[in-house]
């Protein structure tokens, strides 16, 4: 278990533990004689090749956006999430507000970068939108339909097809009128439970009861049915919809994945 | 607090997957077996079953062809789709009304005049609510269903504004933050004020980037009408057909307003209401 908070006490630790380095030194011996002897002889050497190597990569190549420091492995995993107070979108703003509209994270080995303007945007899904086209795979949604679906598929001839089919043959306009009675249907018997809800002065779980209403309307417009004696199909829509939306360690740290971890806020 | 649990995810989702995979073979064999009925409304499992082994691009020589594990693809992602982030928008519509009892009484009043208090309220009264169009504008740019977007990736290195991007980097698009941006939406940009858009053209389609609740371009949410059909809809009636109270001497200032992270991005805790009559008894009966 890796307990980890946000950048300011991770700055400290980096400090403290920068100045306990300077103390051990402070304190001569013949092994640390040896050692401070053998820091100022390497430190010339090691600036060297360390100056000549950003400088000759930076002749090829602009920097990456500015970003908070990185721990090693983790990279800026920990600061994505910071308890209750903070999920990863409140992370990230407050993060972007130090750092700026287009900023350098390091996710495990996942290099990531963080848009948080309008214009920053702009230039992503529109000026520049053929080079940012795909999208990355995840764990979970390689066993599920992840690579066959709209949302997820690789960007090419695959995902342009699946995408033209759901926009003219599924989601059309005239296709949503044609569903119009369907959900006219489902509404009114919503009001209608509801109205004896409302004569019995009861309180309502209304997320419970608008999201039970919208699952029969998704599956009777798309499987024809919203319940079957077969299968629990509620269960397993929720239980899909958690697995997909759980933040699984091994998309970032790949040598994790035989732990089975998963992210818990 | 960032704590890395053991809870067997890959072994959750290889279950889980197994599951959905067989119930969704079952329903497919059963739209291809039993006959329709007369007048059978066609859902996305017959018309994607009419399109199977077809190309997906008519004009285009090797094009994909649907198949069965294509139809499986987009029929789950219909599915997730069409119900999660559509109620989500809907959960939090109506728990801003409630905390700003002006706005609520804003709406009724649009609907009483547009509807009128006899009938429940039909589709083709929706187009004539603009003040409603306004609350689900500024519901979405406080709540993006999905506040991070879907991630994208970069398929080459590219410069972006003088930064180096480099290939396979993964984009991730804080649309939440920039619908809360002070910069961008004044200094009352935590305020629930539909009315910032009364002389506005700011709409949520992809063209205005400080709204992308639906992402952008060409990966953006190819449902939004079918969405915004069913959100429009769904909050019209409870409000036009319900006066709605929170219980346990709550205030409406006081309603917890919490999100928590998942898939999309629900309210922490569920919206606990007491629901009282607005129209004639009469009129809902029928």
């Amino acid at each position: 278990m890796l307990c980890l908070t946000d950048i300011n006490t991770g700055h400290n630790q980096f400090l403290s533990h920068h100045q306990s380095f300077i103390h051990i030194n402070n304190k001569p011996n013949s092994n640390n004689m040896f050692h401070l002897t053998l820091l100022i002889l390497l430190a010339p050497l090691v600036s060297l090749i360390y100056i000549l190597h950003t400088t000759a990569s930076r002749r090829r190549q602009p920097p990456s956006p500015p970003g908070p420091p990185r721990l090693p492995i983790i990279g800026n995993l920990h600061m994505m999430v910071g308890g209750r107070e903070a999920l990863p979108h409140r992370s990230l703003q407050s993060l972007s507000q130090r750092y700026g509209p287009i900023m350098s994270l390091q996710l495990g080995n996942v290099p990531t970068v963080v848009v948080s303007s309008p214009e920053a945007a702009e230039l992503f899904l529109k000026t520049h939108d053929a080079v940012f086209a795909n999208r990355p795979k995840f764990e979970a949604a390689q066993y599920t339909y992840g690579p066959e679906s709209v949302a997820f598929a690789e960007y090419g001839a695959y995902w342009r097809g699946v995408r033209k089919v759901c926009t003219t043959h599924l989601l059309s306009a005239s296709k949503v009128e044609r569903f119009g009675p369907l959900r006219k249907k489902e509404v009114e018997a919503m009001v209608e439970r509801l109205r004896e809800a409302a004569a019995a002065r009861e309180v309502v779980d209304l997320s419970e009861r608008v999201g039970e209403v919208l699952r029969d309307m998704a599956c009777k417009m798309v499987l024809g049915r919203n319940q079957d004696e077969r299968f629990d199909l509620k269960g397993i829509l929720l239980e899909t919809m958690s697995v997909s939306g759980a933040f699984n360690v091994a998309d970032y740290v790949p040598w994790f994945r035989p732990f089975d971890l998963q992210v818990c806020i | 607090m960032l704590l890395f649990v053991p809870q067997g995810l890959t072994k959750r989702s290889k279950r889980i997957s197994k599951a959905l995979d067989e119930m969704l073979e079952e329903m497919i064999e059963e739209h291809e077996v039993v006959p329709k009925a007369e007048g059978h409304l066609n859902d996305f499992i017959d018309t994607l079953l009419s399109l199977k082994d077809q190309p997906m691009h008519p004009h285009v020589e090797d094009a994909p062809v649907i198949d069965r594990r294509s139809i499986k693809g987009i029929v789950f992602d219909m599915v997730i789709g069409a119900s999660e982030t559509s109620s989500n928008v809907i959960e939090w519509a109506i728990s801003e009304l409630v905390r700003h009892p002006r706005v609520m009484e804003s709406v009724q009043e649009e609907l009483k005049h547009a509807v009128g208090m006899k009938k429940m309220v039909e589709e083709i009264d929706l187009g004539k609510l603009s003040y409603l169009d306004m609350v689900v504008k500024e519901t979405l740019r406080l709540h993006p269903v999905v506040p991070l977007l879907a991630p994208h990736e970069s398929m080459e290195d590219a410069v972006i504004e003088g930064y180096y991007i480099k290939k396979k980097s993964r984009i991730i698009i804080n649309a939440w933050a920039i619908g809360r941006d002070p910069k961008v939406w004044s200094e009352n940009a935590q305020v629930f004020y539909p009315e910032r858009f009364v002389d506005s053209n700011v709409d949520f389609k992809g063209q205005d980037f400080e709204l992308i609740p639906f992402g952008s371009g060409r990966r953006s949410c190819p449902g939004i009408v079918m969405g915004l059909s069913i959100v429009k809809l769904v909050i019209a009636q409870l409000v036009h057909c319900f006066n709605w109270e929170l219980p346990y001497g709550v205030a409406h200032h006081e309603l917890d307003m919490n999100e928590k992270s998942g898939l999309s991005m629900p309210r922490e805790t569920p919206l606990l209401l007491i629901p009282t009559c607005r129209l004639l008894h009469e009129t809902l009966v029928n």
